[in-house]
């Protein structure tokens, strides 16, 4: 790779052994792909591992080690730094009961890694949707290991950025650089395999969790192929599009996806395809978005104890919705339901009165916490049972289903009627 | 026992070598190996039930979530990770793990070394300059 000087004096340690070792690492993957030089980021949004994938126990105490060693001797991020939620939140691990051993060693880890990025300048957003408080436009160049807003930044706002890692997320965050290859370069970001709605589906009247379910639907048929959806309304909302998107990151690892009439590299097919023939054509109708769905509900008794929104995490928007369909109810005494957001938007939340209304009906909402992390398979502690879950979110479904977890999937509102009467009604 | 030499490059630096295991498929450290003994639980996989620790493990390209290099390194801390890492294509997840595990890797080798390495075979690793040698097995 030809490095500047400046990276060549980071990589032979100007900046400490941190650094050295975070332009090593971006030189080798790099060096993978084949390019040719790094790339000036403007931002990049990091995964805590410590806070969040590998809290607990020795695994804490490793993860600890590994980031001390990734940042040693380093000033501070380089580019304005965002990161993802945290593990639990106090109140969500009081009210499901989460034993208090595990609490306590995953707190430990939390607050290891609150005081080691504020010193190295982190913006604390503590969010999965960190462009709901830090936006960017069209054109920069960013770093994310958060693959969800990934499919975002590159389909909706035309940023460029790959799917990033979480050990080269914060190497770029210390350098300012990341290895210009694949979604840095246009001739990568083409589209691939055509999505094509069948006539008896009209997206017009989807709600969120539908378009989540179509692109998880498409997600293993495009395989690595960049997907155009064509039929999508022009009109579709930016929270919208955050669901039709996310659901490839989750299945596929895709990193791209192109909306005809929305992604800015996708006025029509053909610009989207970059001239080329799609080299297959999805159909997608109403059964295969109805078996998708049933696929994913495992629970096999209608009783639901838990009613879980907001992964990713909600915005105002969606917390409005549910504190509208909540007024005047109340949640049935054996259910939990829980409404997961970021803590500036839980804020405004509590400014429309909304959290009253939530609370009153007997939910809370919690903030910077990771709405699945605690409870999949590999962290969920001996002895400690979710039991029936409800949501409204496909790549909960996704990730909780994957660890055992019995649940039902269904729209907003199927939600909110079974936190009301603790069991979920069949449509 | 003839030996056979591959040259590529390298990701991660490090000589050793060990016993080879050769797996077929695309591998995720975070759900095809049990981090506690390094066994390989990827259904469907041929290789499935043995275990990675301090094997040279030989896959065709890496894949998986961008956590996915912490579960490589947490094998690796708890004394269960591959002694190396030999691919044919290399991915960032692969790479950004055997890094920060400190474990050798080598790639896009001359030859593809699914095919020419056999699991039992020696294998030496040099991920300073890219070489992989394999001592083949004598077959009687």
């Amino acid at each position: 790779m030809n490095l500047t000087l400046d990276e060549e004096r980071m990589l032979s340690g100007r900046d400490g052994p941190g650094v050295r070792r975070a332009m090593e690492l971006l030189v080798a993957v790099g060096e993978a792909y084949d390019a040719e030089a790094m790339l000036d980021i403007s931002y990049a949004h990091i995964l805590p591992t410590q806070m969040l994938q590998y809290p607990l126990g020795q695994f804490g105490v490793w993860s600890r080690e590994l980031v001390e060693e990734s940042v040693e001797g380093a000033a501070g991020f380089k580019v304005p730094t965002t990161l993802n939620p945290v593990f639990i939140d106090a109140g969500v691990a009081r009210k499901l009961g989460y034993p208090q051993t595990e609490y306590n060693e995953a707190e430990a880890s939390m607050q290891h890694g609150r005081q080691l990025y504020r010193r190295l300048g982190i913006i604390p957003v503590y969010t999965c949707a960190p462009f709901l408080i830090y936006p960017i436009r069209g054109g920069e160049h960013v770093a994310t290991a958060e693959s969800g807003v990934v499919l975002l930044y590159n389909s909706v706002f035309g940023a460029t950025v790959n799917r990033e890692t979480g050990p080269t997320a914060l190497a770029a965050a210390l350098t300012g650089k990341t290895p210009l290859y694949g979604m840095h370069l246009p001739e990568n970001r083409y589209g691939q395999v055509l999505v094509n709605l069948k006539d008896d589906l009209d997206p017009r009247g989807f709600t969120k969790t539908e378009y989540a379910l179509l692109s998880y639907y498409i997600a293993p048929l495009a395989g690595d192929k960049i997907p155009v959806f064509s039929g999508i309304p022009e009109n579709i909302s930016l929270n919208d599009l955050r669901y039709l998107s996310a659901s490839l990151s989750v299945s596929a690892g895709l990193p791209m996806m192109h909306a005809v009439g929305i992604t800015p590299e996708a006025p029509s097919i053909e610009l989207a395809c970059g001239g080329r023939k799609p080299a297959a054509t999805i159909d997608v109708g109403s059964d295969d978005i109805g078996k998708t769905l049933r696929a994913l509900s495992t629970a096999r008794d209608d009783k639901v104890e838990l009613v879980l929104f907001g992964c990713p995490h909600l915005s105002l928007l969606e917390i409005r919705e549910i504190a509208g369909m909540l007024e005047g109810k109340r949640i049935h005494q054996d259910v939990n339901l829980v409404v997961s957001t970021l803590e500036p938007l839980r804020e405004i939340a509590r400014a429309m009165g909304l959290l009253d209304i939530i609370e009153d009906a007997g939910g809370m909402v919690i903030c910077g916490m990771c709405t699945a992390c605690p409870f999949l398979r590999r962290q969920q502690p001996d002895g400690f049972a979710l039991g029936n879950l409800a949501t409204d979110s496909v790549k909960a479904a996704h990730l909780f289903g994957a660890a055992g977890v019995k649940l039902w999937l269904g729209d907003t509102r199927e939600c909110i009627n079974a936190a009301v009467s603790g069991k979920w009604e069949a449509q | 026992m003839s030996s056979i030499t591959l040259s590529g490059k390298g990701a991660s630096k490090g000589i050793v070598e060990g016993e080879a295991l050769v797996v077929r498929e695309t591998l995720s450290f975070l759900t095809d190996i049990d981090v506690n003994d390094g066994t390989l639980i990827r259904s469907g996989c041929d290789a499935r039930g043995n275990s990675v620790a301090g094997k040279i493990l030989v896959f065709p390209m890496g894949r998986g979530s961008t956590a996915d290099p912490y579960a490589f390194y947490m094998l690796k801390k708890g004394g269960s990770g591959p002694k190396a890492v030999v691919n044919r294509v290399a991915d960032p997840i692969t790479v950004a793990g055997a890094i920060i595990s400190h474990t050798p890797m080598v790639y896009k080798l001359d030859q593809n070394p699914v095919e020419v390495i056999a699991s039992g075979d020696q294998v030496r690793v040099d991920g300073d300059r890219g070489v992989v040698t394999v001592m083949k097995r004598r077959t009687s």
